[in-house]
């Protein structure tokens, strides 16, 4: 099972034919996966079952079909788990009449953390919150709810960390400092799963991505590998060259090229051999004494990959 | 986006060519909300459990006089005259208007949904006497639809229903005037009450707590010769129905005994209801 | 210990730092207000009897069953609302211990408010009459009526987000409709719970306020409002206690099972 890039070796969270309904909604159908060591984006355009999967994972949800193991157990059964898990969900769930050393403090108790004032003075610091820590949540801002949420679920210093569009609401200062948060906690070994729309943001924070669409999982692994596997949609490639005319006509005999457009300053060329283009382009250029400026497949962004997902349902 | 060579046409956004219904629709519109939302219409059945359930109830405490005044003919006895199931009912009628009367006020406060009415050409005016008409209209509905049966079966029960109906023709006034001071009298305090609370539970219960707790404590400060207590008695609608209905039930009642007369109650019911629509009126002049 | 200690800390903000509970306790207030206004130009029997009269009628009667299912539906229908349910659950914490301390936390909050009320009623007697006889039986006959509530209408919380309603109908319709003129359904009653504790109190007779004729009334009137309910303290604060039991333990089981979002 580990060879599928669904699955991973060593997991800590395993999703085993996973279906969940609400009443005639389908919410998930048929997911099965695992998630290990590391960051893993979970995407999806809205209603793909993205925050169903992570309750389920979580154990706010019990799943109507098939079997989730977090940590070696389901979830729910022994809360005791509970000391390694850390949940950041996607409403607002703060109390409005705490402040926010008081809200992080009540997490850190009911985690049963020994020193729980260290604790949340740590866990407010890592989200840079110690300043506004004094002031009821009911006041923060979105972006100052949210961080204030991360601390809460970090306050334990937990071993899984499933992260519900964690981003929302922050600013660009506060989602760069985050994303290194998350990246760093992910590199000290921890399970840290992000549900995001934010595709840029997902692109630099996950090493690996699960898609999912219309409650089904879509695509699983690295974004080239992902890619790499839609064998069914040339590539987009932009090469820039000094005289775009004459090497749109070379490479147009080449057998991996299938189209190519002619810009001013660039060709655009479709291949469903990204590796045999790029062999070839540079040789055919030498010999028609045309300067090559860049190669640069235009679809293997995470966008990219996203949209034929979408548009392939 | 326009040149002087051409110009692109954005065909996404086209302006709206129906029909404009104006303030009366928009006004019309907030009653329906109201009434919809107060009566569970278009949502779960769990929405329209307590309101129908309630009213199920009243209508079927009707059902029952009738039938058994219709078996019971020969007898020639009322079982539940019209002013009865005024009183019988009243606890009821608690219970209706606690359900009823927070659906009106309370979500769209508690939502954020107000900045929608702001946002429209719905003045302050506009939207409150919606909201207070939808509710008037559906717990007439609940006050009047048992009574129109208790009406029908007693026509029924007299043996002749046309004579029946001409010898009750009264009834089609007093019935009506009285389901109006009852619901004068709870407006008064579960508008005020629902404009304030926070949760609709709670609003319920507020109304509730002070309809069934002011009258005996004012029956209690009254036994002192405290006469500023006759005014607390007096809100209760019963001395208004026992005019209309010609009762003279007045012995024994301690306000006639002091020397009111009914208009008193009256008087007492309309200024309650002025305060309350000042209070409302005060609360919403920040939100609309 | 410490969470759960938590857990009941900030539920009592939840509950009582409103508007709401202001109101809760100016009803609560009412029947005090009115024995202090009136006690003092009556004799000592027409004060305790009007003493009885409120006591029964508009404490245990209004002021407790409704102060009660306010906060007590509010004490896990809050946290649904607000989406804060998950946060609580997804801990290192038995789910019994959860359900407990919220049905404790409503019980403290009722309590708190209705023994103020109960207290300042007693102290008023107390003060118009001497009789300070009735203070303790009344704050622990509303101790014990606020417990049972507290575990019933909390659990209603959970469940539904119209417990309050569902509430109020119980009050009005089965206490007041249907189980008080059934003698045989006085034992399903909730309100007599507290009623049966206060009165199990007052009946030992050294708490008997003076004059037979009077003794005698109240305590007709008390064996036909218990119905076939037996007075006594101990008894009553049983009932409250497994009703609390039974509470937690139904709460523990649907924790474990149910959702705890508020998408239904």
């Amino acid at each position: 099972m580990t060879s599928s890039p669904e699955f991973v070796s060593a997991p800590t969270i395993e999703v085993q034919d996973l279906s969940k309904w609400f009443g005639n909604k389908v919410a998930n159908s048929g997911i099965s996966c695992s998630f290990g060591p590391g960051l893993t984006g979970l995407l999806g355009p809205n209603g793909a079952g993205k925050t169903t999967l992570l309750r389920v994972i979580s154990g706010i949800l019990a799943p109507s079909q098939g079997a989730v193991q977090l940590l070696g157990s389901p979830p729910q059964r022994n809360v005791s788990i509970y000391r390694r898990v850390g949940l950041v969900p996607e409403e607002d769930a703060v109390y409005p009449f705490l402040t926010g050393r008081q809200f992080v403090n009540y997490a850190a108790v009911l985690s049963r953390i020994p020193d729980p004032e260290e604790a949340t003075f740590n866990a407010l610091e890592q989200v840079e919150m110690i300043a506004d820590a004094h002031r009821p949540t009911g006041e923060y801002s979105k972006g100052m709810r949210q961080r204030v949420k991360v601390a809460a679920a970090l306050v334990h210093n937990p071993d899984v960390l499933l992260l519900d569009e964690p981003l929302n609401g922050t600013d660009p200062v506060q989602r760069a400092h985050l994303i290194a948060l998350f990246r760093a906690l992910a590199a000290r070994g921890k399970t840290v799963i992000v549900s995001s729309h934010v595709l840029e943001e997902v692109e630099r924070m996950a090493d690996r991505v699960i898609a999912m669409v219309d409650g089904r999982l879509a695509a699983a692994g690295t974004v080239s590998a992902i890619r790499a596997a839609m064998t069914s949609i040339p590539y987009k490639v932009r090469i820039e060259a000094d005289d775009p005319r004459k090497l749109g006509a070379g490479v147009l005999g080449l057998e991996a090229v299938g189209s190519v457009r002619v810009r001013p300053d660039a060709i655009e060329t479709e291949t469903h051999d990204l590796g045999a283009l790029g062999r070839t382009v540079a040789s055919v250029a030498a010999g028609l004494g045309v300067v090559l400026r860049s190669f640069e497949p235009e679809d293997v962004s995470l966008e990219s990959v996203f949209q034929y997902l979408v548009q392939s349902r | 986006m326009s040149t002087r060579e051409g110009a692109v046409f954005d065909l996404d956004y086209q302006r709206y060519v129906g029909a404009r219904t104006g303030r009366g629709g928009i006004f019309w519109a907030i009653v329906w909300d109201g009434i919809r939302r107060a009566m569970g219409i278009g949502r779960r059945f769990r929405a329209k459990l307590l309101p129908w359930g309630v009213v199920l109830v009243a209508i079927g405490i009707a059902l029952l006089s009738v039938t058994l005044d219709v078996l019971f003919a020969a007898l020639d006895v009322e079982l539940l005259s019209h002013s009865d199931y005024f009183n019988i009912t009243s606890t009821l009628g608690y219970l209706f208007m606690a359900t009823a009367a927070p659906e009106f006020l309370v979500p769209d406060r508690v939502h954020g949904v107000l900045d929608l009415y702001r946002s429209r050409p719905v003045s302050r005016a506009t939207y409150l006497i919606a909201r207070v008409l939808g509710l008037i209209i559906i717990v007439l509905f609940f006050s009047l639809v048992p009574q129109l049966i208790l009406f029908i079966g007693k026509a029924l029960a007299s043996g002749n229903f046309v004579r029946g109906v001409r010898a009750n023709l009264e009834v089609g006034w007093q019935v009506p005037a009285t389901a109006l001071v009852h619901l004068a009298s709870q407006i008064a305090v579960a508008f005020p009450v629902a404009a304030f609370a926070k949760r609709r539970g709670t609003a319920a219960a507020m109304f509730i707590g002070t309809m069934l707790v002011t009258l005996p404590i004012a029956e209690g400060l009254r036994q002192v010769q405290r006469h500023f207590a006759h005014f607390a008695i007096l809100q209760h609608p019963f001395y208004v129905q026992n005019r209309i209905f010609d009762l003279h039930l007045e012995e024994g009642l301690a306000p006639f005994e002091a020397g009111f007369k009914w208009w008193a109650s009256l008087l007492v019911i309309v200024m309650l209801v002025l305060l309350a629509t000042l209070l409302v009126w005060r609360r919403y002049r920040k939100l609309l | 210990m410490r969470a759960a200690l938590a857990i009941v800390k900030v539920t009592l903000r939840q509950l009582l730092g409103r508007r709401a509970s202001i109101g809760l306790l100016l009803l609560c207030l009412l029947p005090a207000v009115s024995q202090f206004l009136v006690g003092f130009s009556q004799s000592d029997q027409e004060a305790l009897e009007l003493y009885r009269e409120s006591t029964f009628g508009l404490l245990f009667g209004v002021a407790v069953p409704l102060t009660t299912v306010v906060l007590a539906t509010g004490a896990l229908g809050g946290e649904r609302r607000g989406n804060t349910l998950g946060f609580i659950l997804l801990r290192p914490i038995s789910r019994m211990v959860v359900a407990v301390a919220k049905i404790l936390a409503a019980w403290l909050a009722a309590f708190g408010v209705t023994a103020i009320g109960a207290g300042v009623a007693g102290t008023a007697l107390g003060l118009t009459t001497g009789n300070w006889a009735q203070l303790l039986p009344t704050i622990a006959g509303v101790g014990v009526a606020t417990l049972g509530y507290a575990a019933v209408f909390t659990a209603f919380g959970y469940f539904t987000d119209r417990a309050t309603l569902a509430g109020l109908a119980y009050l009005l319709i089965w206490e007041g409709a249907v189980a008080s003129p059934i003698p045989a359904l006085t034992t399903t009653s909730l309100w007599r719970i507290g009623v049966s504790a206060y009165a199990g109190l007052v009946s030992e007779g050294r708490h008997w306020a003076t004059g037979t004729g009077l003794v005698n009334q109240s305590q007709s009137q008390l064996r036909d409002l218990l119905g076939v309910v037996v007075p006594g303290f101990w008894g009553a604060l049983a009932k409250s206690l497994v009703l609390t039991l039974i509470a937690g333990a139904v709460l523990s089981y649907a924790f474990r099972r149910q959702r705890v979002t508020s998408e239904v």
